[in-house]
């Protein structure tokens, strides 16, 4: 309960900071943050959508790691847990995308350009469109689990390729992302403690509804055997 | 459109009403699924006595 009274203060203090903080050319005090040429108020974004691609990759790992571990046990909670990953990282997949269009329309001028980045995150929307696909298709729960667990390993390494490789391989117009060639964070102070926070929230967000649906997707499960008994 | 060129800040705020929306719209689904779910069980409770 504790987690979930610091979770919802601490990313209400976060949308306040990072909206209300005046950004200013020359920042002088620890509340005030520098003015990115270009984008002034539009640098903003970087408090909600890059958190929004950030969780779409933990969740799309964690859906590969419960699928190994499917694999490995055959334990029906393991398909549950992976398929729910996938799905709350196909929610924030979507999340960034729109986020990044809306953006990218008053940046660059249109909502989508085609940019390595979104051409990646199209890509990845599709790989797992069809994981979707593939799981209705199929009624025999096993024969279910164990083929979309072989497809969320398989959709899971190319996450990281999609994500952190292709983007800088190619130019784009993309800002300077923080894991950028040089290794260096070109980031106000401010601005990074506000980004930290936000990327932490963001997670506990996350993992707390994926915790949700857990508990729901158990219940159900139990149910649909006690019916089939 | 004019309006958001020069006021970028509400792009911020549309930018984050977005993810609100995206997680309130999941929280919400979920809900009305748990609710179903537990109609289905109390009523096969009741049968049951």
């Amino acid at each position: 309960m504790v987690f979930k009274i610091v979770l919802g203060i601490g990313l209400t203090l976060v949308i306040i900071a990072g909206i209300a903080l005046p950004m200013v050319p020359n920042p002088s005090s620890f509340f005030e943050l520098p003015v990115v040429p270009g984008l002034e108020d539009k640098a903003r974004i970087i408090f909600f959508h890059v958190p929004t691609a950030w969780v779409c990759v933990i969740a799309f790992i964690a859906s590969l790691i419960y699928g190994i571990q499917y694999l490995r046990t055959k334990e029906i909670l393991y398909d549950i847990k992976s398929v729910t990953a996938a799905s709350l990282g196909f929610l924030f997949c979507i999340l960034a995308t729109v986020t990044g269009a809306i953006w990218s329309k008053f940046t660059w001028g249109a909502f989508w350009n085609w940019d390595p980045r979104q051409t990646s995150i199209f890509v990845l929307l599709l790989i797992y469109g069809a994981y979707f696909a593939l799981r209705s298709s199929i009624e025999v729960e096993e024969k279910r689990a164990s083929l979309s667990a072989v497809y969320s390993i398989i959709a899971g390494l190319t996450v990281p390729f999609f994500i952190f490789i292709i983007p800088r391989i190619v130019s784009s117009l993309h800002p300077d992302p923080i894991i950028n060639p040089q290794g260096k964070i070109h980031m106000n102070p401010t601005m990074f403690l506000i980004f930290l926070a936000s990327l932490t929230g963001f997670t506990a967000v996350y993992l707390w509804m994926f915790n949700l649906r857990i508990r729901f997707s158990k219940i159900q499960y139990q149910q649909q055997m006690k019916e089939q008994e | 459109m004019e309006f958001l060129n020069q006021n970028s800040l509400y792009i911020v705020l549309i930018i984050t009403l977005i993810c609100w929306f995206g997680i309130f719209g999941y929280l919400f689904s979920l809900d009305k699924k748990i609710n179903k779910l537990e109609e289905k069980i109390n009523k096969e409770s009741k049968a049951v006595k």
